[in-house]
Formats: structure tokens, sequence, C-alpha cells
């Protein structure tokens, strides 16, 4: 089962740094050498999101979901289809992608959450199938493997003025630095808040947290409904980086990307995570791996993290200043 | 006027399990203020009627009703929200979290905190992490771990995790507990702490239901005691009564003599 901890290792190094990350970040497209980085900077942000979705039902609330990339492909497309169809501006097409993706889950989890933890693995994986399958087949709303291109960049402006225009690697990587920042800032209040305290008791011992009132189920669908938003809002903008949709948004590739991402950082470690998200989309492209190569290294990096730290990055480096503690106790 | 009802009654609870009757029929009340004990050989269906009570196993009949509040039927959490509060039989808890963090979990679900003011932080929200924070300090310096507050409970010997499952069953001021197996596998140290706290907490009115299989502790910390064989309740009554009885020693240790009894009731 995924570890889940609110002690946060290291805390002064944390802080440090976390500023050092924020400058960093913040500052990027300034030092940047090309837009080639400027670009995986912005994939990065991305994963980060979208796997800080997967850490909270899965790290926090302990259930493993391959619905993930289900609702980062169900948020694209439904923004996707709202701006070319519907006119809607991509901000407000992002906004709705994120509510279908929440209604979603809660209309899915209703039912999922109802059976055992490992039924909930398969249901959530059939479901991102299903998805993929619908968006192949379904042409006449989907325009099946053609996909729907022409997708324009959003744009953050000030009256008539445009202050961040997507259609430039810096502007793009600004916008989505932005809406990331947003996200994972929330994301990380609530899961300081009693809530979040919450879903990590229920990940924990499942008797415990009932025996002292706390529901499992709403706690399990809140987190599941959570993650969906998460997902279905880094799908919705990741899109438009892209300029087209088509069922490649579903790939394996980026569910093992989140998944890889999660692990490794440590499942319920928030800043591991989020870490690893930059690692594993840079990692690969300054290697100048070829894709086949690029599985193969994360599959050894997947088995060392299993074999030496279970745990990943994050519970390995918690158990450590545990241990110490223990000795100087 | 003080209620003239027992704080709780259960009536004709039954459970079975593929046939087999592991609680027959059982019938007992608890006043406020006292300390029930419950006891049995293993086997005699005092767990199952525990979960029963608790919510975390569905009688087939019978009845529970809390300060005149049915509570048949009802889950678990809703259970423990209407002021029944248990501990378990293998100490359960959150190994990796915090002793203050244990104890602040088990009081956030009763003190009306809507989910929406906890995201938001408000006023009212901080106010009663406040007051949590304050009376998990108090409770766990009661029960001796003030100064393994800060640590994983993780650190915690066997019985130290059985004093922090007290401490986190008596955060949300619950109108009953029930202990179930509280000594066991602990040392006589910790179950001389466990008896103390018991009776002191009793002395300012809290009402306990202890299920045990140390006869001595029941015989001494107890009020009343009712002894269940086969599902079934044998026999109810003071501790002066139940040493005495017959049918007890029987189901015990399968004879009745004086070499028994002292046995059973006195551990040696």
């Amino acid at each position: 089962m995924a570890a889940a901890s609110m002690n946060s290792p290291w805390p002064p190094l944390r802080r440090l740094g976390l500023s050092a990350c924020a400058v960093i970040l913040f500052t990027l497209p300034l030092w940047s050498p090309s837009d080639y980085i400027t670009g995986i900077a912005t994939l990065a942000i991305f994963f980060a999101v979208a796997s800080t979705g997967l850490n909270v039902v899965y790290g926090y609330a302990g259930l493993l979901s391959f619905a993930q990339v289900g609702f980062w492909g169900l948020g694209a497309y439904v923004s996707a289809l709202l701006v070319t169809d519907h006119g809607f501006s991509p901000w407000t097409a992002i906004g709705c992608a994120g509510a279908v993706c929440v209604f979603t889950s809660l209309a899915g989890g209703l039912a999922a959450l109802r059976v055992s933890r490992d039924a909930f693995v398969v249901i959530t994986l059939s479901f991102s199938l299903l998805l993929q399958l619908l968006a192949r087949s379904w042409t006449s709303l989907t325009r099946g493997a053609m996909g729907i291109p022409g997708l324009p960049s959003p744009q953050v402006r000030l009256g008539d003025a445009i202050l961040l225009d997507g259609n430039t690697a810096s502007g793009f990587y600004w916008i989505a630095l932005g809406c990331g920042a947003l996200v994972v800032a929330a994301t990380w209040w609530l899961l300081r808040s009693r809530v979040g305290r919450a879903f990590v008791a229920v990940n924990l011992d499942e008797n415990l947290a009932r025996s002292q009132g706390i529901s499992v189920f709403l706690h399990q669908l809140s987190a599941f409904a959570l993650s969906a938003l998460i997902g279905g809002l880094a799908g919705a903008l990741y899109v438009f980086k892209l300029g087209i949709v088509d069922p490649g948004i579903f790939d394996i590739y980026y569910a093992q990307m989140m998944l890889i991402i999660v692990i490794v950082g440590g499942a319920g470690h928030f800043w591991f995570v989020l870490l690893m998200s930059f690692v594993f989309t840079a990692l690969p492209e300054l290697l100048r791996l070829a894709p086949e190569l690029r599985m193969i290294l994360f599959g050894l990096v997947l088995i060392i993290t299993i074999q030496f730290m279970p745990q990943g990055l994050g519970g390995y480096l918690a158990d450590r200043r545990n241990r110490m503690l223990r000795r100087t106790e | 006027m003080p209620s003239q009802q027992p704080l709780l009654s259960v009536e004709n609870l039954s459970k079975s399990f593929s046939g087999i009757r592991a609680v027959d029929d059982l019938t007992f009340a608890v006043e406020r203020g006292e300390i029930l004990g419950l006891i049995g050989p293993n086997g005699s269906g005092k767990s199952t009627s525990i979960d029963c009570i608790t919510g975390f196993a569905r009688a087939d009949q019978g009845s529970v009703l809390l300060d005149g509040k049915r509570l048949t039927g009802a889950r678990a959490e809703q259970i423990a929200q209407a002021g029944l509060s248990r501990t378990f039989q293998n100490v359960r808890v959150y190994d990796r979290l915090t002793l203050m963090e244990n104890v602040l979990i088990a009081r956030q679900a009763y003190d009306g905190v809507p989910w929406w003011q906890a995201l938001a932080g408000t006023q009212a929200c901080r106010g009663a992490e406040r007051r949590a924070s304050e009376r998990g300090r108090e409770l766990i310096h009661l029960v001796g771990l003030a100064t393994m507050s800060a640590f994983p409970a993780a650190f915690l010997s066997y019985g130290q995790k059985k004093l922090l499952a007290l401490a986190m069953a008596l955060m949300s001021n619950p109108k009953i507990v029930i202990l179930d197996e509280p000594l066991a596998g602990v040392n006589p140290t910790v179950i001389r702490r466990i008896g103390g706290l018991i009776q002191s907490l009793n002395s300012n009115g809290q009402t306990f239901i202890i299920v045990e299989h140390n006869v001595q502790f029941i015989m001494e910390h107890c009020s009343r005691v009712v002894v269940m064989e086969q599902g079934r309740k044998l026999a109810e009554g003071p501790p002066s009564l139940i040493k005495e009885d017959e049918r007890v020693l029987h189901a015990y240790l399968g004879k009745a003599d004086a070499v028994a009894m002292e046995l059973a009731f006195h551990g040696q």
C-alpha cells in the first residue's frame, strides 16, 4: 500500500529548496537557451499537475487509480470540443472540462468505490480504455483518429493588452506555470487541512477511521473527484499546447509517466512527486534517448526504486529522518 | 432531571456466521457512569457483540439504543458520532503519523466544522483545531506519552500504543468508551497504568465497557460484569456474585472448586 505521511522530511532544507525552485521556474524562459528547453519545462509542469492529482487519490487516499489518464484525456476532449464546436473561450472551456471531469468521477465513483480496492483498480483501468475507444470510434463527435486540429492558444489579457500569449513558448510556459502553481498550491492547502488528514487516515486504517466517525466512502469519493478535477484541468490546458487532440491523449505513455513519477517520488509525499515530474520529463530529453530506450530506463529506475526504496524517495528520506530521531530519542 | 433509562440498551442481539450462532439473543444494559465488564472464554462472542453494537458487523436481529436513540443498522461512523467510541483487540493507531496527529484525527469528525470551512480555514475551524490540540495535549499527557507527542506512533511500544489508542478513544468526549481487550500483550506496569486511568476517568463520570480476558482486572475495576459463553449471556451481576457463580467457573475452567476459583479470579 502506498505510503502516506504528513511529516515532511528535512523541513529547513525543504524551505530553501522550494524558494530556489520557485526562482528557477519563474525565470526559466529568461535564461533558457532555446524554446525546446522551455517546451520541456512546460511539459514537466503538466506532468507535475497531473501527477499531483494521482498522488491525491493514490498517495493520500490509498486508491490506485488508472482513471487519471482518462480524466486527463476527457478534459482535453471537452475543452477542445467546446472551443471548436461551440465557440467557447479556452479559459471557459477549461473550467467546463474540470466540471465535467468532477461530475464523471462522482458518478463513476459512487459505483466503483463500493467494491474492493483491487476491483477499483480494474474499473478505473477499464474507464480509461473505454474513453480511448470512444475517442476512436465516436467519429461524429470526436472525428476519430483524425482528431480535432486547429486549437487556438490561450492568452492572458488585461483589457486590450495581451499580457501573455500562448503562441510563444515562453508565453505558454508562464501560463502553464501560473495555472499549475495555482492548482498545486490549492491542492497543498487542501491536503494540509483536516480534509487531507482524513484522506491519510482512511488510507492508513479504514476501520480505525470509521471508529472515529470519519466516512471512508465520502473521503475516498472526494479524493477521487479532486484527482479527476486536477487531471481534467491539466489535460484541458495541455491540449492547447498541442494544438490538436486525438485518441493519443489517452496513450499509456501518459499513464505510466504519472505512475512512475508518483511511485519514485513517493506516494503521499507531495514535494518529491513534484520534483520527480521535472526529473522524469527532463532526463530522457537531456540524455537524448530514443523512446524505446526511455522505457527501458524508466523500467530500470522503477525496479531499483521498488527494490531499494519501496516507499519512493520521499518515503526513504522520511524513514531515514525517523531513524535519526529514534537514535536521538 | 437525569434520565432514568440506561445509557446503552442491547436487546436480543443475534449474529450468525455460516449457520453458527456467534451471538445468541444477547441482552444487557449499561448505566451512566458505570464500568461494565464483558468476559467469557475464547469464542464466546464478546468481540462479535462489540462489533455488532459499534456497527462493524450487521446484527441479524436485535436492537441497540444509545441514550434512547436507536443505532440498529447504522454505519460504524454514525454510531461513533452518536457517542460510542471504541478501541480494537489488535491495537490500531496511525503508525506513520505523530501522536498529536493521531489524536487530532480522532476528534475532527465531532466538532461540527463542515468540510468547506475546513478548506477555507475559517475562524470556526481554527478555533476547533486549537481546542482539539489542547484536548489532545491533555490526553497525551494523561496517558503518560507527553515526551513522545511529536514522534510518529511507530516509535511506541505495543503497550504505549494501547495507551495512545485509549487517548484517541477519549478525544471525542464519548458517552461510552468500549475497550476491546485493552490489556492483551501489555506488561504489568502498563496494566496498572490503564487500570488507574480507567478509574480516574470513571470518577469524573466516564462510562466504560471493558472486554477482557484478565478476569482479575475485571473483578477489580468493574461495577458489574456480564459473562458470555457460546454466544449467550451466562451470568450478569456485580463481581462479588460472579466470583461465586459455579456456571462461570465451569465455563472458564471446566470445574468449579476452590482452586479453580482462585486461579480464575486472583490469577495465582
